[in-house]
């Protein structure tokens, strides 16, 4: 006889998760993961200045707000066919990298964290180690991106065309002194993670997933940025063992489970931005369950992640013999932090002091965009269409809508889905492996997780 | 040891200038301390938002109030970034405060409140409860209520043009008493802080008349910018990059309340004008929508006459010409105004 589980809310994911499962013989045999906040950014952008779409999808996100500004400006000038000078890119790889390493020890330490007896985590020493380890390094890469941006969250400053802020000499100093700081925080705080993995060998049992992986590439070389082969993290994907070439055309939006109108999703170069439809019933008069859609790529399942990036960059091998697991998800993001550290030197040294930062930016009368970015948790890809100077359409897919997906019209499940279906249930009162599998996928902020089992509360996972 | 009603009053006169947290940090330490070892029952629920104001207070306060911030969050009785209550623990606490069976001394909203179930916070019996019960519920007990952020100041950028989710401001919601709106897109730490460290102490401070803290949203932008000489000198940017005053390229620094210049963000780093970027007046109620928006322009308008100021209007892409002092006004409008002609509502 199965049970159901519900998970809500699952906070550590920007906006609002749910996660209900079915345990039948302490396994679970089914998962849906429920996006509970619709915000209709994509609608709010049509007939709007195209100019303002930076600002307005930097909202999308608290957490990686940079990386949207930076991908909407690239999706812009991609429309107006103009490529901003060598300092912005350097400048933009600067910003995502501190944003990453920011959003990585955030997602290693303050969220999975207490899943785990790390650190005394979860436990009285919880404060302790907020105040002395977790924040001040975090503090400093937001320095880092407020010398360029004004301020953070929400920097402001990449704009289509470029950035705003010339680098000087001191500058570049002071980035160096503070990722110096980075890490030696760093280095005090990662051989705690990876050994406590290391020495955990059930976490390579489970949280599985697709086993598809797609990284759409970031951090290009600022001086020659159109060639892919100079991305620091490598453009592709990887499944069945093997790496291939990612072609953007395709993606896919599926809404079968999703409440859209079936008229909603599609290619996202094309699809109409989507049309609410709560509590839709599909065709097999099934009822949709998600304010997520569901992105395919060539009518399959991929995770997106720095697993998937260090995976396609040829950093990284899954060690679980099942080819991914929370140990690898984990495990990936922690050592993509020291491969981070390695590179900002380099962004650094392109930047040049006194040089331009901006190229013209003129509104194009009509015109269609499309910018291909990582974002700390995965492949981010804005599209915009103008007409009339005017934005017509803009789709945005985020890393957490390949992750966080639902069912599709072949049935297939999103792959954190897919990484929960087949779990063994260690404990039946304290069901671990759900809210680690979950939270392997780099939710965003911290929180509590609380269980319902039938309308009744469970005690969840004890810390 | 609690400071005086009196002390603290001396502080909140003072709050105007950005060194107030270094004169005044041991005071607010103990404000902080005492709360967290107390009984104060503080609720911060998080609705429609992307925990950009969270990621600010936490990452962005001052060094020297760090850690008081950090425990002081901790004994919050709800708050859903940090607090390590476990679920049905944390789930208990939003009930018991939403029932009136425990006391609520203030009650924390991020992000706006949109309509039924674009957002739903936990369920109860197996339904999902919409943010907005949570809301009208828990503000029906608080005795303070703080909208910390635009989207829960003003609705923000979520409600923008067409609000498809009809997002509204906590004010709108929790109408029976005053809330004091901390807008910005985030708002700045010290703002947080401060507030709250007069609001602990049973202190409503002084509001203007879209209920923000005077303290802090008493000047505009452009009276404190660095660049504002140039302004004076009638020299401007033509490019982002440029050292002079931004106005023509978008900068709504004069119609936008704020002492960024003075304060400055992430513990003094930087802030948008000093970093290039045109103000966005995130702290005003029409932010993202006109006259607000379009945000900046490249576009170079014909240079100004002797007469100044120029009228912000100009740039704001307006078509009413109006005075500097009117021109403001309009900007502060409130959204419902703008809500009627809104083109499109998503129906649930």
């Amino acid at each position: 006889m199965s049970e159901t589980f519900v998970v809500d809310p699952v906070t550590r994911l920007e906006g609002h998760l749910k996660v209900k499962v079915e345990i039948e013989n302490d396994k679970i045999v089914d998962a849906q993961c429920i996006g509970t906040l619709y915000r209709g950014i994509e609608q709010i952008l049509v007939g709007r200045d195209p100019r303002d779409a930076p600002v307005i999808t930097c909202a999308i996100c608290g957490v990686c707000h940079e990386t949207h500004q930076i991908t909407s400006s690239f999706c812009l000038e991609n429309a107006a066919g103009i490529r901003p000078p060598v300092n912005a890119y350097a400048i933009r790889n600067i910003i995502e990298t501190a944003t990453t390493i920011y959003s990585n020890l955030l997602s290693i330490l303050a969220l999975c964290g207490p899943d785990y007896d790390l650190y005394g985590l979860g436990n009285d020493k919880w404060a302790q180690v907020l105040k002395e380890v977790i924040i001040p390094p975090q503090r400093l890469c937001h320095q880092i991106i407020a010398t360029f941006g004004g301020k953070t969250p929400h920097h402001w400053s990449s704009v289509p065309g470029g950035e705003t802020k010339k680098p000087t000499a001191e500058t570049r100093t002071s980035i160096l002194t503070k990722l110096s700081q980075i890490k030696e925080a760093y280095e005090h705080i990662a051989p705690t993670i990876l050994g406590y993995l290391d020495d955990h060998q059930d976490l390579k049992e489970y949280g599985v997933g697709p086993k598809n992986f797609v990284s759409y590439g970031v951090y290009p070389d600022p001086e020659n940025p159109e060639d892919e082969d100079s991305f620091y993290f490598k453009r592709g994907i990887f499944s069945k063992g093997e790496r291939s070439e990612f072609n953007v055309d395709w993606i896919n939006e599926d809404v079968t489970y999703s409440w859209y109108t079936d008229e909603s999703g599609g290619n996202p170069a094309e699809e109409i931005p989507p049309e609410p439809q709560y509590d839709k019933l599909t065709s097999t008069g099934e009822r949709a369950y998600t304010w997520a859609k569901a992105p395919r790529y060539k009518g399959e399942v991929f995770e997106a992640g720095p697993l998937a990036r260090m995976i396609v960059s040829g950093f990284y091998t899954p060690k679980s013999q099942h080819g991914a697991s929370v140990h690898d998800r984990i495990y990936a993001r922690a050592l993509e932090i020291g491969k981070l550290i390695e590179a900002m030197p380099i962004w650094v040294s392109k930047l040049k002091p006194g040089e331009p930062t901006s190229t013209k930016f003129e509104v194009p009368t009509s015109a269609s965009g499309v910018a291909l970015w990582e974002a700390p948790r995965g492949a981010l890809g804005h599209w915009i269409k103008i007409e009339d100077e005017k934005i017509s359409r803009y789709q945005v897919i985020t890393p957490t809508a390949w992750n966080c997906s639902p069912k599709d019209s072949n049935l297939q499940n999103g792959p954190v889905e897919q990484a929960l279906i087949g779990t063994q249930i260690a404990d039946r009162e304290n069901k671990k492996e759900i809210v680690r599998t979950i939270r392997s996928f780099d939710p965003c902020l911290a929180c509590t997780v609380h269980m319902i089992r039938d309308g009744k509360e469970l005690k969840p996972i004890s810390i | 040891m609690k400071i005086t009603r009196r002390d603290f009053l001396k502080l909140s006169a003072v709050l105007t200038t950005g060194a107030v947290i270094e004169y005044y940090t041991s005071d607010i330490r103990k404000i902080f301390k005492a709360a967290a070892q107390q009984d104060v029952n503080v609720i911060w629920l998080q609705g429609s938002q992307d925990s950009g104001c969270t990621i600010s207070m936490l990452q962005g306060a001052n060094p020297d109030l760090v850690d008081v911030i950090t425990d002081f969050r901790l004994s919050l009785t709800y708050q859903p970034s940090i607090m390590i209550a476990e679920g049905e623990e944390a789930l208990n606490r939003l009930k018991d405060a939403a029932s009136g069976n425990t006391p609520l001394d203030v009650l924390i909203v991020e992000g706006g409140v949109p309509e039924g179930y674009f957002c739903t916070v936990g369920e109860i019996g197996g339904d999902p409860v919409p943010f907005e019960q949570w809301v009208k519920q828990l503000g029906a007990r608080a005795s303070h209520v703080v909208a910390l952020g635009s989207c829960a100041a003003f609705g923000g950028i979520p409600s923008g043009d067409p609000n498809p989710t009809n997002v509204r401001p906590v004010s709108e919601i929790i109408t029976e008493k005053p809330v004091i709106n901390l807008p910005g897109c985030p708002p700045h730490p010290d703002w947080v802080i401060l507030t709250l460290a007069n609001v602990l102490q049973g202190i409503s401070p002084e509001l203007d008349e879209n209920n923000r803290p005077k303290a802090f949203y008493g000047k505009t932008v452009h009276e404190a910018c660095s660049r504002l000489g140039y302004y004076e000198m009638g020299q401007f940017a033509e490019s982002f990059e440029d050292p002079e005053c931004l106005f023509r390229l978008g900068c709504k620094g004069p119609i936008s309340h704020g002492e960024c210049p003075s304060r400055l963000w992430n513990n003094g780093t930087n802030m948008c004008t000093l970093g290039g970027v045109p103000c966005r007046a995130c702290v005003e109620p029409a932010f993202p929508d006109p006259p607000l928006s379009p945000f900046y322009s490249w576009e170079i308008i014909e240079p100004p006459t002797s007469e100044f100021p120029v009228d912000p209007m100009i740039v704001a892409g307006a078509a009413t010409a109006a005075v500097a002092a009117g021109a403001g006004a309009y900007a502060l409008q409130r959204r419902s105004k703008k809500k009627a002609g809104a083109k499109k509502k998503n129906r649930l």
